[in-house]
Order: structure tokens, then C-alpha cells, then sequence
């Protein structure tokens, strides 16, 4: 049998760090878009933890400007997972959340990642396509879940990004895993 | 998540050297991150560069699809037997378009394909695109299997 996994990405990491933090005697607290505040100074403990959060796919990221961009990314992975796009504009929204002012966001972001914000959504949203392409989901239900404006829209993007038509790709990927 | 490399390793596999050329250019005017070009004109000494292990270093390999001897896609088979090297990206180019090659090329491995056009600036263009999808690929956390790219 073949089964799609969808994956609440903040209740598996919880779940993991209470049963990591078992044998340390850590106080947490978790706060929004994936921020980890460990009450404790101890750099070898931090260590130790930091090591088994990694072999499952975690990484903690403490640097100030790394920590920015991390939270931003967050910001937008769940943007795109959500059901209901936010009623304000985007830029509005990212740095309400975020709790920065968007211009500095925006080239800060450019800076350190070489893409802009705008890119960088584009680029998950298409992400996002590919592996609703993949589960059969139609064009039309694709562009209405990823709000694009119209199926035009979305294969415009998509071609984009990607060079290939959604068509195009599903067939490619199709063969691939025939071939593999 | 991913990270960010600090350096990226371009293998070259091309058996004419005015393309060898072209790519060193390409790859010269790109200064967001560090780059180093390892050129080899046959498919046989691809793979002997590739039976020792790669290490840590990010690696991109592009692959001439009409190589002589040995052609880049059966190259591009016999690299992706090989478990170490299932996710290294690869790009193949060519100076066909059709879709029904673009089509067999990704769908055996390849992540990558540029249509080579006969200007060489608009290559230079799409070499250094295509490394630029490369970067993205590892610091935006992309899925492999799905990662197919057409320039």
C-alpha cells in the first residue's frame, strides 16, 4: 500500500525533544515558528542534545543572523501549509510575524541568502505543487490550495521554476520511478 | 534542514576543449561563493576521479550528452548504481531540445538539462544558472527525487 505522510512539523519536533530531554535535566520553552529557548548555560549538555536533535533531522541554529532567516523561512513554510491565505499583504504579514520592519527583512534576507523573500515563496510554493502534482491533485485544486490567482497562473510559475510544464514533470518524475 | 555550502566542486566531463573554456569563464564571473573546476575529457576518467570517495565537499557534475566512446547518459546510469552517489547532482547538456531526450535524460538521474544554444554568452548564462538552482537546491531544503530543471 502506498500512503502520502503529512507531517505536523511542530508536534514531531515536541514530541522528539520531550523524549531527548529525558535524561538531561533541561528546562524549555517553545516558542512560535520554531523557536527553542533552553534554560540552561551548560555548552556540553547543549551539545549532547544538539547531536541526537541532528540524527532526526534538526538542526539548532544559534547564530542571531541565521535565527532571522530560519524564522522567516518558518513564517513562510506555514503561510503555505495554511488552509486560508492571511487577508493582509504578504510583506505586511511576514513582518508582523517575524516583529521586524519588511524593508530590513527583505534585504537582510537577500544578503544572506541570494534570493529575495518574493523568490524564495515562489520557489517553496512551486515545492509545494510538485508534491501536491504527485498525490494527483488537478491543477485547478492546486492553484486554489497555493492561492494562485488562476491554473495560467500556477503553470506559468511552474515553468518557470522549473522549465517543464506540470504535465511535463509529472511524467518525468513517473518514469523516474519506474526506472528506479 | 539544509545548509548552506561553503564551497561547490564543478566536475566537467566534455571532450572538446573550447568547452572547457566556455565553463571556466562561466564559472569565473561567480562570486557569491567559491568555486573549483575539475575538467576531464572522457567518461573513463570520470569514473576513475569518482571510484575514491568525494568527502564533504559539495560537488555538481556536468556531463556532454554525446561524449565520444561513451555517451553521457550511459555515464549518468552507471554513476546512479552507485549508492554514494544517488543524490549528487547532475546536469547534461546538449545541443538537442527535443523534449523526448530532455524527458529520457531526467528521468534516468539527471536534475539538471541545458539546451545549448550556439551564442555562448546565453550559455555562460545558463551554466551559472544552473548553479545557482544547485545553491538553492542545498540552502532550501528542495527534495531530491523531484528535483528536475530544465534550461
Amino acid at each position: 500500500m502506498i500512503f502520502s505522510v503529512k507531517v505536523d512539523i511542530n508536534r514531531a519536533f515536541e514530541s522528539l525533544l520531550k523524549k531527548s530531554l529525558k535524561n538531561f535535566d533541561i528546562k524549555y520553552r517553545i516558542g512560535e515558528f520554531g523557536e527553542l529557548e533552553l534554560f540552561t548555560e551548560n555548552r556540553e549538555e547543549i551539545a549532547e542534545l544538539e547531536n541526537i536533535l541532528q540524527e532526526h533531522g534538526f538542526k539548532l541554529v544559534d547564530n542571531p543572523k541565521e535565527r532571522i532567516v530560519q524564522k522567516i523561512k518558518n513564517v513562510i513554510a506555514e503561510m503555505i501549509e495554511m488552509e486560508e491565505m492571511p487577508t493582509s499583504k504578504i510583506s505586511f504579514y511576514i513582518a508582523e510575524r517575524v516583529g521586524m520592519n519588511y524593508s530590513y527583512l527583505s534585504t537582510f534576507f537577500s544578503e544572506q541568502t541570494h534570493t529575495s523573500i518574493e523568490n524564495y515563496i515562489m520557489l517553496q510554493k512551486v515545492e509545494k505543487a510538485k508534491q501536491l502534482l504527485l498525490q494527483q491533485y488537478s491543477l485547478t485544486d492546486i492553484s486554489f490550495m497555493l492561492k494562485y490567482s488562476s491554473v495560467a497562473h500556477l503553470s506559468g510559475q511552474f515553468k518557470k521554476m522549473t522549465g517543464l510544464t506540470p504535465t511535463a514533470f509529472k511524467k518525468i518524475i513517473a518514469l523516474k520511478r519506474e526506472n528506479s | 534542514m539544509n545548509h548552506k555550502p561553503e564551497k561547490l566542486k564543478v566536475i566537467l566531463v566534455d571532450d572538446m576543449d573550447d568547452e572547457h573554456v566556455v565553463f571556466k569563464k562561466a564559472l569565473s564571473s561567480i562570486e557569491y561563493i567559491q568555486l573549483d573546476l575539475i575538467s576531464f575529457k572522457t567518461a573513463e576518467e570520470l569514473e576513475e576521479y569518482l571510484a575514491r570517495p568525494l568527502g564533504n565537499t559539495t560537488h555538481i557534475l556536468f556531463l556532454d550528452l554525446h561524449l565520444t566512446n561513451k555517451g553521457g547518459l550511459e555515464c549518468l546510469k552507471k554513476i546512479r548504481t552507485n549508492p554514494s552517489y544517488k543524490q549528487l547532482i547532475v546536469a547534461i547538456y546538449s545541443m538537442e531540445s527535443d523534449e523526448r531526450t530532455i524527458r529520457k535524460c531526467l528521468a534516468e538521474g539527471a536534475n539538471i538539462f541545458i539546451t545549448k544554444p550556439s551564442e555562448y554568452k546565453l550559455l555562460q548564462q545558463r551554466i551559472q544558472e544552473a548553479l545557482r538552482s544547485c545553491m538553492q537546491f542545498h540552502t532550501m531544503g528542495i527534495n531530491f527525487e523531484t528535483f528536475v530543471r530544465c534550461f
